[in-house]
This record gives C-alpha cells, structure tokens and sequence, in this order.
C-alpha cells in the first residue's frame, strides 16, 4: 500500500511537473514562418506587398528576420516605420524608419533584422509602409510574426469570456452608467 | 483509509500549486464560469468630458408601471481633420442603434431573461411594467437583431475566442418601487498613451457603421432582407498571416476583409491597424457581403493599388465598395487610421480625387463614376443625380443575371437600359474616365477581352500578375449537346507557361469549377457540360511577358 501510495505521489508530480513544463517550455527544434500578401486580397492602401521569414527560436536565441517589400511603381520613395515590440531586443542595429528610392531595374527592397528575447512569447515587428502617390501619401501596414520560446500571446484581454447557459459565448466588460431616479 | 486521505491530500496540494491564479481565457476554449452574484449599490460612473445624456426620447408614461429607461451609446474616436490618424481629443458619444438590450437575473449568461428589446435609432431602450426583483442586470450585444420583412441577423463577436459574442453589462442591481433611467455607454479604453481598459466600443462602433449600409439599402428597398451576417474583431486581429481557417481564429487575418461566406474580419492590432473607427473601411468591406448577397461579383481578389491596371472584374468590385462606403454615408472622404498610437493613415476624396491611371481597368475610375452617378452635386461632366435607387436596382437585377463577368460594361449596359433618358449624361460621365460609350456587356469595340475564337488567345504579364488587365481572357463558346468534354489549353509560343482556366455557365450564371493543375505548357481536364453558352476563363500562372494559347473542347 505505501507503495501505491509513492507510485501514485510520482505519477501526479509528473503530471503536474508535464503542466508547469508546457506553459514554460522551450522549443527543441527551429522552425521558419513564413508569409506572403503576394496575390491576396488587400483593402485600398498603399501599392506595396510584403515576403517574410522569421526563424521560431529559444529564450536569449537570435531570430532572423528577413523581409522583402515589392511595388509596381517605378520612381519616387518608399518609407518604412518600424515598431518592434519592447520585449524584443535588436541584435545589431536598430531602425525606427528607413527610406527606400524605388527604381525601374529593383523588383524587391530588403530589410533584414536579428532579434531575441528572454522572455515567452508571440511578438510583433509592425512596419507602416508610405509611398506618395497621385492623391498624395497612401500607406499600408504589416505584422512579422516573432516566435520565442513557447510562442504564445502574452497580450492580457480585458475582456471576459464567459460561456451562457444557452450555450453562446460572450465577451464581458463593464458599462460606463448613470442612473437616475424618475420621479 | 488513511492511504487514500494522504493520496487525496497529495492530489489537492499538487492541483492547488498548478491552479491557482486568476481567471483567463484558455487557449483552446473557453473557460465556464458561474459567478456568484454579489449585489452592488447603485454605480456612479467615471467623470468624463463628455457627460452621458440623461435625456430620452421616450416620453415617461405613468401607466406603464415601474419602469427602466435609458440610452445606450458608445465612444466614437474620430478621425482628424487632415483625414490622417484618430484624435482621441474628439471622441463622441453616439447612439448604438438597433442593438439588443436584455434585463436578466444575476449575469448576463443567465438563462432567467425578464425582458429583451432593441434600441432605436436615437440608442434608446425601455422595460415597462416591472415588479421588484433583487439582482438583475442589463446585458447590451454588439446584435442587431431583426425578423421578418426588412429583418436583418448581424453579430460582432471575437474570432480569436470561440466567436464570443461582445457583451456590455451594467452592474448588478435592484428593481424597487421606483422607475430610473440607465443610460450605459460602452468605453473606447484609451488611456491616453495607449489603450489600458477593455475596448468595449470598438464592436459597437462596427455596428453602427453597418446599420448606417443596411439603412441606406432600405432606402431604395424597405422590405430588402439581410442575410445573417457575423463580424470578426479581436485586439489580436494583425495584418498578417494567409488566410487559413486556423490563422484567422488567431488573429492573423492579413487584412480586414469579406471571406465571401457570411464573415466579415477586422483589423483589431493597436499601434498597427485599428478598423473599428475607419468607417468607410468596414463599410466597404461589407459591399462585398452586398455584392455577394444581393447581387453578383466575379471579382478574382488580390491585391490592388493607386495606379493598377486591374482586370475588369477586380476594378468594379473596388471600385464599388470604395464608392459604396461614399455613398451610405454621403461623405466621400474615405480614411484609414494606421500607425503607432493610431496616428497615422491616409485619406482619398472619391467625389474629387483624380484617377491615377483612367479606365474601365481602373479602380479609380470606377469609384469616381459610381459617386457622380449617385451624389448631388454636379461638377464637370458630371451632370447627374440618380440617387441610390437605379443603382441598387441595377445591381441586383441586370448586374446579378448578366452573361458576362460583372464589370462596368455590364453595370452600364443594365444602368442605361433601365434609365434611357440618362445614356448621354452617363456618357460623359464615363468619358470624363476615358471610358467610350458602352454598347454591350463585352466591352467591344474598347476593351479585348472577350473571344468566340478558340486559337492564338494571348495573355501578357506586361501590367504586373495574378489579377491585372490582360492576365486573364474570356472565351465565349456554346455547347449544343449535353455530355462530357474534354477542354484543353495549350500553349503555342513556348513552354515556360503554366496555363490555368476557369469554366462558368452564363445562364443562370453559375461557375463550374477551376483546373489549375502545375504543369508547363499544357491544361487539360474533363467537364460535364450541359446544352448552353459558356464563358471560358484563362490564365498563366507563370505570368509570362506574353504567353498564347489554342483551345480545345471536345
């Protein structure tokens, strides 16, 4: 009976050491994400489409980051603004902004960045891409997805999700009210 | 005994070290909870600039018993007056219209629901004839709700958690002997430098630019149904991703947009791109649920910008909805706020911009024609105030059973059927765009594109790939006998092309399916073709400079 009773203590512990372990856990293998806007869909903005890899890392282990812009247009600039995550550390050189001049013999424009960070997470390189048109400044805005560690959104929902007694789940937050008594 | 008491006390502090913490969302579901209700006094909410109106619209009526009264409204963040990026110094209160309201026990998952009703066009809602009742609550749903004729089926709910409806609710309360007004107003949840509290308006925001398309609809069709329709936001909604089934319930929804099956997507990424507020947005994207439920598009998608030679199909359906989102708000001004702190974005006049490339190709064009058809206000050629109603009606009738790919060539042939006193003042309209007077479906006589020949048709790559004029051309041709047939494209100068087609019936107008196998020079695949004529779509993948093709269809 002790024994069972020592067995069943090491099963529970590696269960729960399994659960601690997930929601700490590191990535064995690496692993590059990839993405296009090449021949999808966009709403009105600015002509500009966007190629990416990012590399899925560990904690304190280098990501690379490499991004490629295309156009159609031929002549006048292109600026970038880069916002990268604050959890995110630039290994190397950091831009906030970069300009590119397009031209008729360039079909693609680069930019390659190295990040890491010491902390779990799904984190964003935004890019708001500009390009003077026509009817003046059109924009476009991007996300490269940044994979470290267990890769999840850390992002805190104010929000909370309860599910009805009829089944439907709702996403709760509070009214701002006034009341007032009707005489 | 004593063995299975320390077993269950080994269970319990193991268990207690794991799940201790505060209540979240899982990852994958939800979490169920039933709160135990825990009565508040009466709620005095946050001072803000703008006080919440305490007047109604709805006259207090003494026979109406005990009552709850009040207006529901939400935090409008405006645009700036440059039309480039949101200013949080000038957000407005305004009506959430047409939404449902509840008055429930405990929370607003209870199933004990005392009263339902919707808010009207002034945000105003009332529950007559109460009797005292301890512990109740008001729940307001990003819904509008309504059956029958004229009746439409809209949600807004968060596509990264189970599709959770949004919910606004008061606090919890008693109903006395005496009646009150509550008015609840949903907050934007800026803070100033960001946002730190729950962006509880940004549903409603979205919803009330929908009901402001759908009133503009019933203003040329009162008894118009609308299909149901949900709306997909989340914070976590970026400008990423492919558009998979797993990436847009995480977020990565690489646009806002219509999946052209009943679901709108938002961007909902601070710092990034914010829709919710961008209402010219959210209304264009729901012209494509219009086109798709009242009318036809054979749009392809892709992508598309100022200075694009589109084909045809593309151009109307951006067109559209960049000149629809003037038109149901009679503003046409289109914005969309971008950007770190949302400061950022650009704007397009519709009524006033110029067209940076003219034609029946040209996104442009076909929005700045669609508004001068529609607006009031005559300038250049424009000498024309149809109103809405002879679009909408061409629309859903001549543009929905048209034989060809809905283009502009189809939606002025079926236009100046149906209003012959117009053709010339449509005309010039259209040669104000450097369209020609349009004489049939087919564009003829300006635009190459459609063909009853089956040998030497050329596609060119020369105006970029995928979804640009000329990537793609028509072949019209008839069957006589009902049976399978083999149709095949092949092509004759060189073998670097990868050709692709589509096979669509004109009448009804019904698209079969697509072969686009990846194979060089040559696509082949059999269909079972009934008696009719036939539309045939083809393409290279490849996007040669100039590739040709002969047809085969026995």
């Amino acid at each position: 009976m002790r024994k069972k009773l020592i067995l069943n203590a090491i099963i529970m512990v590696g269960l729960t050491g399994n659960i601690l372990a997930d929601s700490n856990s590191t990535v064995d293998n690496n692993r590059t994400v990839k993405g296009t806007t090449i021949g999808k869909y966009q709403k009105p903005g600015a002509p500009i489409d966007i190629t990416y890899r990012s590399t899925r890392v560990k904690l304190n282990e280098p990501s690379d980051i490499n991004i490629s812009f295309s156009t159609p247009l031929k002549s006048g600039e292109m600026d970038v603004d880069i916002n990268i995550d604050k959890d995110l550390k630039v290994i190397g050189e950091a831009y906030n902004k970069i300009t590119y001049s397009l031209s008729p013999n360039q079909k693609e424009y680069n930019l390659n960045l190295r990040v890491s960070s010491s902390k779990n997470g799904l984190y964003y390189i935004r890019l708001l891409t500009k390009i003077n048109g026509v009817n003046g400044i059109k924009t476009r805005a991007f996300a490269v997805p940044v994979y470290i560690g267990n890769g999840k959104l850390q992002k805190k929902s104010h929000q909370l999700v309860m599910k009805a007694l009829g089944g439907e789940n709702l996403s709760i937050s509070k009214a701002e009210e006034s009341v007032e008594v009707i005489k | 005994m004593k063995n299975r008491i320390y077993t269950l006390l080994i269970f319990l502090i193991l268990i207690t070290l794991y799940g201790c913490g505060e209540i979240t969302t899982v990852d994958d579901g939800t979490v169920v909870i039933y709160p135990t209700p825990t009565p508040t006094p009466t709620y005095t909410f946050e001072p803000t600039s703008t006080p919440i109106p305490t007047s109604t619209s709805i006259p207090i009526d003494s026979n109406n018993g005990v009552k709850i009264i009040g207006k529901i409204t939400y935090d409008r963040v405006h645009v700036k007056s440059s039309g480039t990026g949101l200013n949080y110094n000038n957000i407005t209160r305004d009506s959430a219209r047409g939404v449902t309201v509840k008055l429930v026990k405990n929370s607003c998952t209870s199933n004990d629901i005392l009263k339902t009703t919707s808010t009207n066009d002034s945000g105003d809602y009332q529950f007559l004839n109460l009797t005292p009742t301890q512990n109740v609550r008001i729940c307001v749903y990003a819904k509008l709700e309504k059956r029958g004729i004229g009746g439409y089926d809209v949600e807004v709910v968060d596509n990264t958690n189970n599709s959770a409806i949004y919910t606004m609710q008061s606090s919890l309360f008693n109903i006395g002997e005496d009646s009150t007004r509550r008015n609840l107003n949903a907050s934007s949840g800026w803070g100033g430098y960001g946002y730190n509290r729950a962006r509880t308006s940004a549903p409603f925001a979205i919803l009330d630019s929908i009901y402001t398309a759908i009133k503009k609809v019933k203003t040329a069709d009162s008894s118009a149904i609308f299909p149901k329709l949900k709306v997909n936001w989340s914070v976590r909604n970026v400008p990423s991703g492919g558009g998979s089934e797993s990436e847009l319930r995480d977020g990565f929804i690489l646009t806002s947009h219509y999946n052209g099956d009943g679901n709108l997507y938002i961007l909902g990424d601070e710092n990034s791109d914010t829709d919710e507020f961008d209402n010219h947005i959210i209304i264009h994207e729901w012209g494509h649920y219009f086109e798709d439920k009242f009318s036809r598009s054979d749009s392809i998608g892709g992508s598309h910008g100022e200075g694009d030679k589109l084909d045809i199909r593309v151009a109307f359906g951006e067109g559209w909805g960049n000149a629809w989102s003037a038109i149901a708000t009679d503003n046409p001004i289109y914005f969309d706020t971008q950007g770190f702190m949302q400061s950022d974005g650009f704007s397009m006049n519709i009524e006033s911009g110029n067209s940076a490339v003219k034609g029946y190709f040209s996104e442009d064009s076909i929005q700045n024609i669609l508004y001068d058809l529609y607006d009031s206000h005559n300038d250049g050629a424009d000498r024309l105030s149809l109103g809405f109603k002879p679009i909408y009606n061409t629309l859903v009738g001549f543009q929905k059973n048209t034989k060809a790919f809905t283009s502009i060539f189809t939606f002025i042939t079926g236009l100046q059927e149906e209003n012959i006193s117009e053709k010339d003042k449509i005309n010039d309209i259209l040669s104000s765009e450097n369209i020609r007077p349009i004489v049939d479906i087919y564009g003829s006589s300006q635009a190459n594109l459609y063909t009853s020949s089956t040998s030497d048709i050329c596609t060119t790559g020369e105006n970029g790939t995928f979804n640009k004029l000329n990537n793609h051309k028509y072949i019209k041709f008839t069957i006589d006998s009902s049976r399978n047939y083999i149709i095949s494209v092949v092509q004759n100068n060189g073998s670097m092309s990868d050709p692709d087609f589509g096979v669509y019936k004109t009448s009804p107008f019904k698209h079969l399916g697509d072969s686009d196998n990846t194979t060089y020079k040559i696509e082949s695949a059999r269909y079972s073709l009934d008696s009719g004529d036939y539309l045939l779509d083809i393409s290279d993948y490849n996007g040669q400079t100039y590739a040709c093709f002969d047809i085969n269809i026995n």
